[in-house]
């Protein structure tokens, strides 16, 4: 492995470690959480009017439930800016940085949870019918990930800051990275996460999917927003390539020895693989 | 038998039978229309391609066919800058284009064994840009010299085209690394694995100096349009591009043998290419008519490719790692000093020491910034370059400028690192760092850009400097002078910002 990928491994365990733990609480019901389909519908389900949607015995194990949620699916997605706030801290500072990151950054999202939840649960009452809820909302997030607001929100998630290295301004620093990184996170994947909340049925497998989807479309280069098809060319290659590696069952000698070269000093003998 | 790329200025004259070829060849080419993938301009938009500039430069009007969509994504603008993928990716591309040249010499009926010829600026009295470059007239005609473009204005923008051999070093010569580590510390002779990271703009040794420089050196810019050669999404349309290119190459050749201890990665991510990141694969148009898909596992060997340069002797500069540790005052036993000390393997720890408190624009003649370092791993720094009973390892440090922002891609400049208070940047050649060209800003910088508009992050090495300020007892300070001098002919009224100065050391 090359020093910059030893460099990137230190990042991304304690990140695969926290979401790993997280689809793991959900998935199991360990900490009186209860399992996951429990966790992403229960709270919103049986819902007759708006105002019920605020009772605190509700809202707690909902918001409760969101947190982790968010855990699971978005740290995936924090690679970037917490190795970036890694690489330009002072050893000491790195923990307290990255932390004063996180708080800022998951917080800005537990705020945006509930105006999601809400928006959620007026569907619900609205549309009694899941599988035309889950419609509907489909619907609605593929406009969105069709159009060129989505697509500057996801440019805007490239953006790395320079960062102040020492006392408060370096504290402020981090909190103003975790902040404006998570509005335009929350912009960016506000209509999925709203599409993955109204899923009651297949609840599992819509979390799964928009995780995937959120990570695929994080990993393609930043390009001028236009109304498109959304972009997932980089995450398919990468999963094809992997795929077709692992069926190679000689892959080293492969490696070795892939391709007949060619040889360009003799024009006759130019073949092409 | 392997084919020789020589050097120009050693053809037998300006106007020596492989270059009139080449620019015979050149003509040929630039005949065909943009759509023909054999074509100057589809080959010049293989490194990079830019609609509105390419119009403002006059390289694409109304009546010009584009290729269609699924050409241009599969050819164009795949050029690989800021990773680790620099040298591999402009190798193929170096041959492709030679071979679609040689077809058209043979078509015209000249040697099939014509080889391009290379530029190497850093040879005593060669350092001028080539005569058949620099006239509108050739042999084959008056104000038709296909080698000649008039968008080539040199590095004090007044058409006089050279390189200054003070701009340009072989530093990266000494790196005995290919690849390096893609934060603060070195990033190795040939750039860093970025891995899925859109942000890095960061260069290697080599792609800094001397490939940036030159491409700006030479280019230059006149009022708000770059030359040709200053910007990526127009240097291939330029003949002698591919001079520099080739000198590029044979960079790499001479470092890969000198010593032999210098290798390639062997990583199958460098190996294999971009595509296992989700990048695009390289390929390129043949002349007969194929695509050519290639890896860097493919260009590893010169040999095996059926090439070699005509010089490739060592071209280290500067002190060695046994010169360094003996000027520290290390005592080193007499069988290691007899066997010569091997360099240090890099190191994997980097570390922040300090930085700059704000973002700083460069404007004017000159910017000094005070980069504030902290005392602890400081120290470190100190205590290592300090000879001790224990092992010989000394940090190496590093001036980084983070996230630089522009709109010209033709601008350098020069970077002091402790001056003393009071004291001018010029009258301390010693405390000269390095050097940097802003070649490719333009793009790195805009916010919807496949950058995402990180902008650039150069990286210089100051370790001697550091060395020579530890022995005169100047290390122990809270903060040391960076000063960023305007390279002569660099516009000086233009904006451009520096997110950030810090300086990292690479050690235990």
């Amino acid at each position: 492995m090359s020093l910059a990928g030893l460099e990137r491994r230190r990042t991304a365990l304690p990140l695969l470690a926290a979401t790993g733990s997280a689809w793991m609480v959900m998935g199991t019901g360990l900490a009186g959480l209860s399992s996951l389909r429990a966790v992403c519908c229960v709270p919103l389900t049986g819902l007759q009017h708006l105002s019920q949607f605020w009772d605190g015995s509700r809202i707690f194990p909902m918001m409760l439930s969101w947190a982790v949620m968010l855990v699971a699916m978005m740290t995936p997605l924090l690679f970037e800016p917490v190795r970036h706030i890694r690489d330009r801290s002072l050893s000491s500072r790195r923990f307290r940085s990255i932390t004063l990151f996180l708080i800022a950054y998951f917080g800005t999202w537990m705020a945006a949870g509930f105006v999601l939840l809400s928006l959620v649960a007026t569907i619900r009452i609205a549309i009694l019918d899941p599988v035309v809820q889950a419609t509907v909302v489909a619907a609605g997030a593929v406009g969105w990930q069709c159009s060129p607001m989505k697509q500057r929100c996801l440019n805007r998630l490239h953006l790395l800051p320079a960062l102040a290295v020492f006392g408060r301004e370096a504290d402020l620093d981090a909190l103003r990275f975790g902040r404006t990184h998570g509005l335009w996170c929350v912009s960016s994947c506000w209509a999925l996460m709203t599409f993955s909340e109204t899923c009651s049925v297949g609840s599992l497998f819509a979390m799964v999917f928009v995780t995937g989807w959120l990570l695929a479309e994080h990993i393609e280069r930043p390009t001028r927003p236009k109304w498109q098809l959304p972009r997932l060319q980089r995450a398919t290659k990468v999963v094809s390539s992997y795929v077709l590696g692992a069926c190679r069952t000689k892959s080293f000698e492969i490696l070795s020895d892939p391709f007949p070269f060619v040889n360009f000093a003799d024009p006759a003998s130019q073949r092409h693989p | 038998m392997a084919t020789t790329r020589k050097n120009v200025y050693a053809l037998g004259g300006d106007w020596a039978d492989p270059i009139l070829w080449y620019a015979k060849a050149v003509a040929a080419m630039k005949a065909e229309a943009l759509n023909a993938p054999t074509s100057w301009r589809f080959y010049g938009a293989i490194h990079g391609f830019d609609k509105g500039l390419w119009t403002q430069l006059g390289y694409l009007s109304a009546g010009d066919t584009l290729p269609t969509q699924a050409q241009q994504d599969e050819f164009w603008q795949q050029c690989q800058h800021g990773t680790w993928y620099f040298l591999p990716w402009h190798r193929g591309y170096l041959l492709a284009f030679e071979a679609n040249i040689r077809a058209q010499i043979v078509k015209l009926g000249g040697p099939a064994d014509w080889a391009l010829p290379y530029w190497n600026y850093f040879n005593a009295g060669e350092n001028a840009l080539p005569p058949a470059f620099a006239s509108p007239n050739w042999p084959g005609g008056v104000g038709n010299n296909p080698l000649y473009v008039p968008q080539r204005y040199g590095p004090a923008n007044n058409g006089s085209v050279f390189v200054p051999p003070a701009s340009v070093n072989l530093k990266a010569m000494n790196d005995s690394k290919f690849t390096g580590v893609a934060n603060g510390g070195s990033k190795g002779f040939g750039g860093a694995d970025t891995g899925f990271s859109h942000s890095a703009s960061t260069f290697g040794g080599l792609e800094n100096q001397p490939h940036n420089m030159v491409h700006t050196m030479v280019g230059g810019q006149q009022g708000q349009l770059p030359g040709l050669m200053s910007d990526p999404d127009t240097a291939g349309l330029d003949p002698i591009f591919w001079l520099h290119h080739a000198n590029i190459d044979r960079l790499w050749e001479v470092w890969n043998e000198n010593p032999t201890t210098h290798v390639d990665p062997t990583d199958p991510n460098w190996l294999n290419g971009p595509g296992t990141v989700g990048g695009g694969n390289f390929v390129m148009p043949m002349p007969d008519g194929t695509s050519w898909t290639y890896k860097p596992s493919q260009m590893t060997s010169l040999t095996a490719l059926g090439y070699t340069y005509d010089d490739l002797s060592p071209q280290a500069t500067g002190r060695t790692h046994a010169q360094r540790l003996n000027m520290l005052g290390f005592k080193m036993p007499a069988a290691a000093l007899a066997a010569g000390v091997p360099p240090m393997a890099a190191p994997h720890n980097v570390e922040l020491v300090g930085a700059s408190p704000s973002g700083v624009s460069l404007g004017g003649d000159s910017t000094q910034v005070s980069v504030a370092m902290d005392k602890t791993t400081r120290q470190k720094i100190s205590a290592s370059l300090t000879p001790s009973a224990g092992e010989a390892q000394p940090d190496k440090v590093f001036l980084n400028l983070e996230n630089i922002r522009g709109t010209s891609d033709a601008n350098a400049y020069d970077v002091y690192v402790g001056v003393p208070e009071g004291a001018k940047p010029l009258d301390h050649p010693e405390l000269l760092a390095g050097s940097f060209s802003l070649f490719g800003i333009r793009k790195a910088s805009k916010p919807d850009g496949e950058h995402g508009g990180q902008g650039l992050t150069v990286t210089i090495e100051i370790t001697e400097i550091v060395d020579q300020l530890h022995l005169g007892k100047r290390l122990d300070v809270e903060a040391l002078h960076v000063w960023v001098v305007a390279a002569d002919g660099a516009d000086k009224g233009a904006k451009v910002t520096v997110g950030r100065i810090s300086i990292y050391r690479q050690g235990k």
